[in-house]
């Protein structure tokens, strides 16, 4: 399989999120309380790599209503467009997305642990993918956050897997301002013959008024120790509580 | 004394769990002020609530508490609990609530109290208050219906009689502070006791209340008026 295509794949993965989230590649632990619906909407872009020039810049529009369907589960089923320099924009896929929590979510636990499964069904090309991730967190008395999120894309046909990790913090600045930073890299496992990790760091900015939430933020690619690591990943999500 | 001060007085931890065996009892005078400034005596002061500070001390066993949803208002109206109780907020209604609490002392820092929708008869959802102080209770669905939990540091809480009488049992010897407290109350009584072995104080209180306020904000911190027809139906 082309390695462009593994790379394109990978970065084709959209984390289905829902409730307040300060991280924008991390799942937190947080969910959407039972009974509650919301609309997420999330832009994104995947800047060039240096070791890959023929693969342009990728942009993505990925939306979704969100529901609380128990104190633990959380379903979400996402579309998601894609367009990029010279080419037309299409519809790129659909998920069916899962996330569990180990504890309900009114536990006042500092430690919360979070399971997610998703399926990933392309409609213009790629390959059919199962996302799995299992996310930890521990909060501390005055709101900081740490976060531990350990994934999986796993092409159906086999043909290709990618691990993640992402280490994350944040804290609360205001009661409606939150501020999050995040180590996060890509490792091929499969299907990618010669290609190296990608790591990413980065900050992100949350706010939360009333029914809406928005978080911004960029994750930038230690690209001078990893060629093949994009530039830049910015990320802008929001969402409304219906 | 406002309410931060309340949340002071409640997060106190003076005093080691040493055997807490004592008692004090006494006396609550109610009042009420009115609209014009005038304060009235009330006949009534059963729903007073008086507790002690100045040491910490868990919960008895037995079953968790209990707020139940019933006919769309809480009941009871207010629930005192020690800090680290789990409370079961039982949905008797056919029908869905989603039970909230803007409350600082209902949940940790950056989080909010939100039980989510929720429908009975007998749905039960637990949720456990881990910081002293006052917790309001609303629901996110039925403007009118309103309740408070009272976290405390410790099980010695009593409610007044209609007279005003009370007691507190399980004092540990040393020098305590009691409070009295109501729903409408702008801030609690206050008064120092000496615990001594062997002998029971009396004290007096006076606690005066205030009209609640008519209105009050949703989870999102917005009027009720905006949510749109059939929320929550």
């Amino acid at each position: 399989m082309p390695r462009w295509l593994v790379l394109v794949g990978v970065l084709c993965w959209l984390p289905a999120e829902a409730g307040r989230r300060p991280y924008i590649w991390s799942f937190g632990t947080e969910t959407v309380p039972e009974g509650v619906v919301e609309l997420e909407q999330w832009m994104w872009a995947k800047s060039r790599t240096p070791a890959t020039p023929t693969v342009r810049s990728v942009n993505w529009v990925w939306w979704a209503p969100v529901s609380g369907v128990s104190q633990h589960v959380e379903v979400a089923v996402p579309l998601q467009l894609r367009a990029g320099a010279g080419r037309p924009t299409v519809l790129d896929s659909f998920e069916l997305d899962a996330r569990v929590r180990l504890k309900p979510r009114t536990s006042q636990d500092p430690f919360q642990m979070t399971f997610r499964g998703a399926w990933h069904q392309p409609t213009s090309g790629g390959e059919r993918r199962v996302d799995l991730n299992v996310i930890s967190s521990w909060t501390f008395d005055n709101g900081a956050q740490l976060l531990l999120d350990v994934g999986g894309l796993l092409a159906v046909s086999g043909a290709s897997a990618v691990g993640t990790v992402d280490l994350a913090g944040s804290m609360p600045l205001t009661d409606e301002l939150r501020l999050g930073a995040e180590l996060f890299a890509e490792l091929p496992v499969r299907g990618a013959a010669g290609e190296t990790p990608h790591p990413f760091v980065g900050p992100s900015l949350e706010w939360t008024r009333g029914r809406f939430w928005v978080t911004a933020g960029v994750l930038v690619g230690l690209t001078p120790l990893f060629p093949q690591t994009p530039h830049f990943m910015p990320r802008l999500m929001w969402a409304v509580v219906l | 004394m406002g309410r931060r001060a309340l949340r002071l007085a409640l997060t106190l931890a003076l005093l080691p769990g040493a055997a807490a065996g004592e008692a004090a009892s006494g006396r609550v005078a109610l009042f009420r002020k009115g609209g014009d400034g005038a304060r009235a005596p009330m006949a009534d002061a059963s729903g007073v609530l008086v507790y002690a500070t100045g040491f910490e001390a868990p919960a008895p066993g037995g079953p968790a508490p209990r707020m139940e949803q019933r006919d769309k208002a809480f009941l009871p109206p207010v629930l005192p609990v020690v800090k680290g109780q789990a409370v079961d907020f039982v949905n008797m209604d056919a029908l869905l609530h989603n039970v909230f609490s803007p409350s600082p002392a209902a949940a940790a820092p950056g989080r909010k109290m939100d039980l989510g929708k929720y429908k009975g008869p007998g749905r039960v959802v637990t949720y456990e208050f881990r910081r002293t102080g006052i917790v309001d209770l609303f629901c996110d669905i039925h403007e009118s219906m309103r309740a408070t939990v009272v976290v405390l540091p410790n099980p010695a809480f009593a409610f007044a009689r209609a007279d005003g009488a009370f007691r507190l049992e399980g004092l540990p010897p040393g020098r305590l502070k009691l409070f009295a407290w109501a729903k409408g109350a702008r801030a609690p009584a206050a008064v120092e006791v000496e615990v001594k072995p062997g002998a029971t104080p009396e004290v007096q209180l006076e606690l005066e209340l205030q009209p609640e306020p008519a209105t009050h904000a949703d989870k999102h911190g917005r009027p009720y008026d905006t949510h749109p027809p059939g929320y929550g139906e």
